[in-house]
């Protein structure tokens, strides 16, 4: 079994050869007759077959010239308007070349001399030009894919801070992102991945701020992607993380715009993909994870108590079952004796041990949940009532489990709602039941030895070259924005967490002129060597 | 030196699964339905020489539950076994002759062990057998009982508590701040036989019997008060054990005294009543409050040492039957302090005369206050306290710090005393 | 091969802190921290109570005094060539087969002592927790937890450490506040408790605290060199000595004087004292978590030194090919029949005795030589 992801294991090579494939692939040029242009398309892209295709045949000039588009994907109105109309008015212009056409100056044109080019172009929802005797085909920038607006998230919401989301287009990403990060300084580079479902991918970072080698790194590894022509890359998030099998995420999934700006700002990548509403960001630390937007748009102290809650919400949700079982099996003298009787007297009548009483419940709350998931919206309120009523009371009222285990599995269940990412809510609702069987197998020692195991992984974990705990441990230089945050104005450093370039995030001198003493103390170890 | 390398990556992967995996023990699971707690232990006196009756509390766990339907309505709320000429461990196995569940000792709320027991066998011999069980823990409290500790779980059938182990608790609770029981534990008792120190336990009793004075109040042992009602325990007064063996008792008053004179009585509050120095048929009511401690001054270079302890007492009158106007009158307060003085005196000077004539041993605990005045162990042990103690002059000091009238201005509502419309 | 930022591709600024392998003055603090503080809550208290009766507490400071002229030592006989560890300058100084004999002693006694640290922690399990549990499944799970963080190496044991430092300061406060009220503080008195033992005896079992050099070996993984190693090693010990010390005097205020020499696992003992308030009590459990934890750092710094050693001495290439032997032998030797308690602390005595003898004449004659050989290079320089 491989640990690894091969690809990146094998980028190097990957990318080479992908240099020579660019090199020497073969370019079909394109047929001087029109007669044969369109065969040829038809012939490569099955478009007899296919009932949207549009063959628009009109005159350039005196040559005969055809348009061809797809049915719904290129805005068909400006096709009319733009394209078909001005070309059958007559011109004074003698020699003609749609480039240099005034008729067309209000288009993008762009002249494509390959077959292979005309076909992505089509697809790509561009309506093309063909002329009689012109060996290049014009392609114009009018594709109109029909796209969900922009919406308000769903799974990051908040209470203050912007509302919209991504969406599933590209170019509508990209966009929101420049608006929330209005620099120069941001690039955005798109580029398509895979044989037959070709995925728009994009690589934004701030120029001035990220790392080039983390840039170039992720670069190369869409790079060995490519070089690999998989039919479809569906979720370009797995075929960049390194490790395929950890439960840990590589990076930070987001369907919010504005926390993608706020990354871009410290140095991380921000990578975005056709068709999917959300952003990946690498690198992601557990704080990235574990950190919400909100936490910056709230006040300090109430940003304070929600990270404080989601704190005690991460080990509720980890260890509530295992300690339970841990106590209830292994240290009885532990439970205060009031409930130790509570739970004692009602155990006496339950069938199963509690390990599986533990068990079934928290299999049947992830149940209900993945259905919930599942199920239609029209009849997702149902869910809940059967949920809470047949799993809750009707259990404990027939005595398969005893009342303190609805209470154990609702905290756990609650407490992971609470997790902002939903790739880690996704491993801390694994890692739960490992800790389920640890603390059966030998009470609290076990968790406390998996604990040491599950920290030690943790920190030694990397997501694109960087510890997991950064900047905490290893301790390095940040605005600590890590357990708690300081107040806005007061987070002037620069995380080293992404390695960037830039060094502050405020004019430090005139900052610092604020405070006499401290300044006067950064004077001193700035004349130090 | 730096070869920190690449490690075989299988080995990443499989080394957190190896750990899980020899996990699976479970040697000592237990399912909780399947433990009988035990409340409360009580150790007799064998018929055989060195072998100990032991008894068992067991709770009824479904009698905690409320909505559990009438399956649970016919048991009893607790069962007692007791088993006779064994040792106070093997119970835990030997039970399960006659119990279906395994025995849990983990929860025992106290431990009894009989006035005839603790009278001839040395105490620490039979606590040391179980304090080297893990279940066994250090914080239960120890009460000495009159009678068979058997006798007593019978008949130790409290009115309100369906439970066994509120009993305890609450009594328990209640007495810290009264200080008419020592609180003694198991830890302090190791404490003080470890130091060769002589120790407190609370005394109880079920059996009533007719108290041999009338109108003591709190000047009783277990047994003596003049009640009717409540519970069947009664608990007050101390046993004073030295040397692992019983060797007396003290009434609730002079316990309190104890723990006064010791500065073991910390921020406490409790009633006391006092002779009314003008109209001695009638008792004043006080409440007393201790915020400070008893300052103890120990000079060991004297020989006989000397002991000066200086009690502050915060006295909140409470009670005035005989309606002399302490409250404005300078002068007859002046008499009243006096007298609260001259009373507490006399008690304590009868308490120190029978620590120090009758039973010889540092009853007041006051070794700990002459360890300060020395530098080293060899010292400290050359010095041999515990010898000198009989002999030492002890002069203890109570210092009326206020003196309050609680909520009332006048010891009389219409502002005249009573004598004076006569 | 390294991915993403790594410590080949250097970036604009310095190298990368998470690939680098180095640990810095907070793990190297709380890597010395539970190096020691472990051993206020094992079965070394037996020691530091025999030295100081009811003083025992102060033993622990005597001991930090005595360990700090040996620390300062060792940090300016390695600023002297600074960015060597404590074997290359041996190897330096003495020359490789000499420093090759010394780390074979300094291996083995290692190894004993890890040994015989360890096997009572699986036997406190047992007696305090897992009655019917084998000692043996429990020392295997301890190794091997422990072996796993030594695998992922000096930056993962130095990070966790860090992590954990601030939980176990925590729950120390914690363990203060939940046994307050039952503690006597007048126990403490007589104040130097034997008198002169609490002084002759740390200095015979100063090797009980060797661990602190021990630590020089590593001196090359330690960003800032021996300036970081003195600062990390001074306030880490500083830390765990006030802790030690604190444990030790709740042992001593809690139990009484010589009834808490007679108490083994006392803190194990405490934590099942600790109650806060009327309801919350029976909380060892929760202390069992950090206590665990707690040892399975310290035993992973034990492990990893063994393993470094190992490799050294055998010339070993792969620093992780040695990791499953040195665990097999730990395991093995392990199961040595020793039983009766006063046994084992018959061996562990003779084990810090050795530590005594080899490891403090090693320091010394290294600092001497060192200095000596500077000298009379630099006499050397002045002469040209």
């Amino acid at each position: 079994m491989r640990s690894k992801n091969p690809i990146i294991e094998h980028r190097d090579d990957l990318v080479r050869s992908l240099r020579q494939k660019k090199a020497s692939q073969p370019r079909t040029p394109i047929p001087k007759r029109l007669q044969a242009i369109t065969a040829e398309l038809e012939k490569r892209l099955k478009l007899t077959e296919s009932s949207d295709f549009r063959r628009r045949a009109l005159t350039y000039g005196r040559r005969p010239a055809a348009v061809f588009y797809f049915h719904g994907i290129a805005d068909e109105e400006l096709v009319e308007h733009g394209v078909i109309e001005p070309l059958s008015r007559p011109t004074s212009g003698r020699k003609l070349d749609p480039l240099s056409d005034r008729r067309l100056h209000a288009l993008t044109v762009e002249a494509l001399t390959a077959l292979e080019d005309v076909e992505n172009a089509l697809v790509d929802g561009q309506p093309v030009l063909a002329i009689d005797g012109f060996r290049r085909v014009y392609a114009f920038h009018l594709d109109q894919f029909p796209v969900r607006p922009i919406d308000r998230v769903s799974n990051e919401s908040v209470l203050k801070g912007p509302q919209e989301g991504f969406t599933e287009q590209l170019e509508t990403n990209m966009a929101l992102l420049r608006r929330y990060l209005r620099s120069p300084d941001l690039v955005i580079r798109r580029r398509q991945l895979g044989r037959l479902k070709r995925t728009g991918v994009a690589v934004a970072y701030l120029k001035s701020v990220a790392n080039p080698n983390l840039v170039a790194d992720i670069e190369k590894r869409l790079d060995a992607v490519e070089a690999l022509e998989y039919d479809a890359v569906a979720s370009v998030e797995q075929f960049l993380e390194e490790r395929p099998y950890s439960l840990l995420p590589s990076m930070l999934t987001t369907e919010r715009p504005d926390r993608a700006a706020a990354h871009l700002l410290e140095g991380h990548v921000v990578i975005i993909q056709d068709n999917m509403p959300y952003a990946y960001i690498a690198p992601a630390t557990y704080w990235n994870l574990f950190h919400s937007s909100e936490d910056h748009y709230q006040r300090l102290p109430y940003s304070w108590f929600m990270r404080f809650i989601r704190t005690v919400a991460f080990f509720l949700t980890l260890l509530t079952p295992g300690v339970y079982i841990a106590a209830t099996n292994y240290h009885v003298e532990m439970i205060p004796i009031d409930l130790l009787m509570a739970i004692s007297g009602s155990r006496e009548t339950v069938p199963f041990p509690a390990v599986l009483e533990v068990f079934l419940m928290e299999f049947s709350f992830e149940l209900i949940r993945e259905a919930s998931v599942r199920i239609p919206s029209q009849i997702g309120p149902t869910i809940g009532i059967v949920g809470a009523l047949i799993l809750g009371q009707a259990a404990v009222q027939a005595n398969i489990i005893s009342p303190i285990m609805v209470i154990v599995v609702a905290i756990t269940g609650l407490a992971s709602f609470t997790q902002p990412d939903l790739s880690f809510n996704l491993a801390l609702r694994i890692s739960r039941f490992f800790f389920l069987f640890a603390g059966a197998t030998l009470g609290f020692l076990g968790i406390a030895l998996l604990l040491a195991a599950a920290l030690a992984y943790l920190v030694s974990f990397k997501s694109f070259g960087v510890g997991f705990f950064t900047p905490w441990a290893p301790y390095v230089p940040s605005s600590h924005d890590v357990f708690l945050r300081r107040p806005l104005p007061a987070e002037t450093t620069m995380p080293k967490t992404a390695l960037p370039q830039a060094e502050t995030k405020v004019d430090k001198s005139r900052y610092f002129a604020l405070f006499p003493r401290l300044g006067a103390r950064r004077a001193a170890k700035g004349r130090r060597p | 030196m730096r070869t920190n390398t690449r490690a075989p990556n299988r080995w990443r992967l499989v080394a957190p699964l190896l750990v899980l995996l020899l996990q699976c023990g479970c040697w000592d699971k237990i399912e909780l339905e399947d433990v009988a707690f035990v409340t409360t232990m009580g150790f007799d006196r064998g018929e055989i020489p060195g072998h100990l009756d032991v008894t068992l509390e067991i709770m009824n766990a479904q009698k905690a539950t409320v909505a559990l339907g009438n399956a649970t309505q016919n048991e009893p709320r607790a069962t007692n076994i007791t088993l006779k000429n064994t040792t106070p461990l093997m119970v835990k196995d030997l039970a399960n002759g006659v119990i279906t569940r395994r025995i849990n000792i983990s929860q025992v709320q106290a431990f009894l062990i009989s006035e005839k027991l603790a009278r001839t066998v040395d105490l620490y011999s039979v606590l040391a057998s179980t304090f080297r069980d893990p279940e066994m823990r250090r914080e239960t409290p120890i009460i000495v009982t009159r009678e068979r500790a058997e006798t007593f779980i019978a008949n130790n059938v409290p009115r309100f508590e369906t439970l066994i182990y509120q009993f305890y608790r609450y009594k328990l609770n209640r007495w810290r701040d009264t200080g008419i029981v020592p609180l003694s534990n198991m830890n302090d008792f190791l404490r003080a036989h470890a130091a060769e120190r002589p120790y407190l336990f609370i005394y109880a009793t079920t059996e009533h019997r007719r108290p041999p004075h009338q109108g003591q109040n709190d000047e009783v042992i277990a047994g003596e008060m003049e009640v009717e009602g409540g519970d069947p325990v009664e608990m007050i007064g101390a046993a004073v054990v030295d040397r692992g063996k019983m060797i007396g008792t003290l009434t609730g008053e002079e316990t309190r005294l104890v723990l006064l004179l010791g500065a073991k009585l910390r921020v406490a509050s409790y009633y006391m009543i006092f002779h009314d120095p003008n109209d001695p048929q009638f008792m004043i009511s006080t409440r007393i409050k201790n915020e400070n401690p008893a300052r103890i001054r120990i000079d060991t270079r004297r020989d006989p040492m000397t002991i000066d302890v200086e009690v502050p007492l915060y006295v909140e009158v409470l009670s005035i039957p005989s309606k002399i106007d302490y409250v404005t009158d300078l002068k007859l307060q002046k008499q009243l302090i006096a007298s609260i003085k001259t009373q507490m005196n006399e008690k304590t000077e009868q308490l120190v005369r029978k620590a120090q004539r009758q039973w010889r041993i540092d009853l007041f605990d006051w070794e700990r206050f002459a360890r300060r005045q020395f530098w080293t162990w060899d010292a400290w042990q050359r010095y041999d306290f515990r010898r000198r103690i009989p002999e030492a002059r002890v002069h203890v000091r109570y210092r009326i710090e206020m003196l309050d009238f609680g909520k009332q201005l006048r010891p009389d509502e219409r502002g005249v005393p009573l004598r004076g419309i006569d | 091969m390294r991915f993403g930022l790594s410590r080949e591709q250097p970036s604009e600024r310095g190298t990368n802190p998470s690939t680098d392998d180095l640990i810095g003055q907070r793990e190297l603090m709380a890597v010395a921290f539970f190096l020691l503080v472990v051993k206020g809550a094992d079965s070394t208290t037996t020691f530091l109570l025999s030295f100081g009766g009811n003083a025992g507490w102060l033993s622990v400071f005597v001991y930090f005094a005595y360990m700090l002229p040996f620390l300062w030592l060792v940090t300016r006989t390695l600023a002297a060539r600074e960015g060597l560890n404590l074997i290359a300058l041996s190897e330096e100084t003495f020359g490789v087969p000499a420093t090759k004999a010394m780390m074979s002693i300094l291996l083995v006694l290692g190894f004993a002592a890890t040994i015989l640290n360890m096997r009572p922690y699986a036997f406190l399990l047992e007696v305090m927790f897992y009655a019917k549990t084998p000692a043996t499944v429990i020392y295997v799970l301890l190794i091997a937890t422990s072996g796993y963080l030594a695998y992922l190496g000096l930056e993962t044991i130095g990070r966790v450490a860090s992590l954990l430092l601030p939980y176990a300061l925590l729950s120390f406060g914690l363990l203060f506040l939940g046994v307050y009220d039952i503690l006597d503080y007048d126990e403490i008195f007589p104040f130097f408790g034997r008198g002169w033992p609490l002084l002759t005896g740390p200095l015979a079992h100063l090797g009980i605290v060797v661990d602190m050099l021990y630590l020089a070996v590593f001196l090359d993984r330690v960003k800032g060199g021996t300036r970081t190693y003195w600062n990390g090693m001074l306030s880490g010990s500083g830390i765990a000595a006030v802790s030690a010390a604190v444990l030790l005097w709740m042992y001593v205020t809690a139990f009484g004087y010589p009834a808490a020499s007679g108490t083994l696992y006392p803190f194990q003992q405490l934590t099942r004292l600790a109650h806060f308030g009327w309801y919350i009590n029976h909380v060892e459990a929760a202390f069992l978590g950090i206590w665990v934890l707690a040892s399975v750092v310290h035993f992973a710094v034990y492990i990893y030194t063994i393993v470094y050693l190992f490799q050294y001495v055998v010339g070993a290439g792969d620093f992780f090919r040695l990791i499953v032997p040195t665990l097999g032998i730990l395991f093995v030797a392990g199961f040595y029949p020793y039983r009766s308690f006063i046994l084992q602390y018959t061996y562990r005595a003779w084990v810090v005795y050795a530590l005594t003898a080899t490891v403090f004449p090693f320091v010394i004659a290294l600092a001497v030589a060192v200095r000596y050989r500077f000298r009379r290079s630099r006499g050397h320089r002045r002469a040209d």
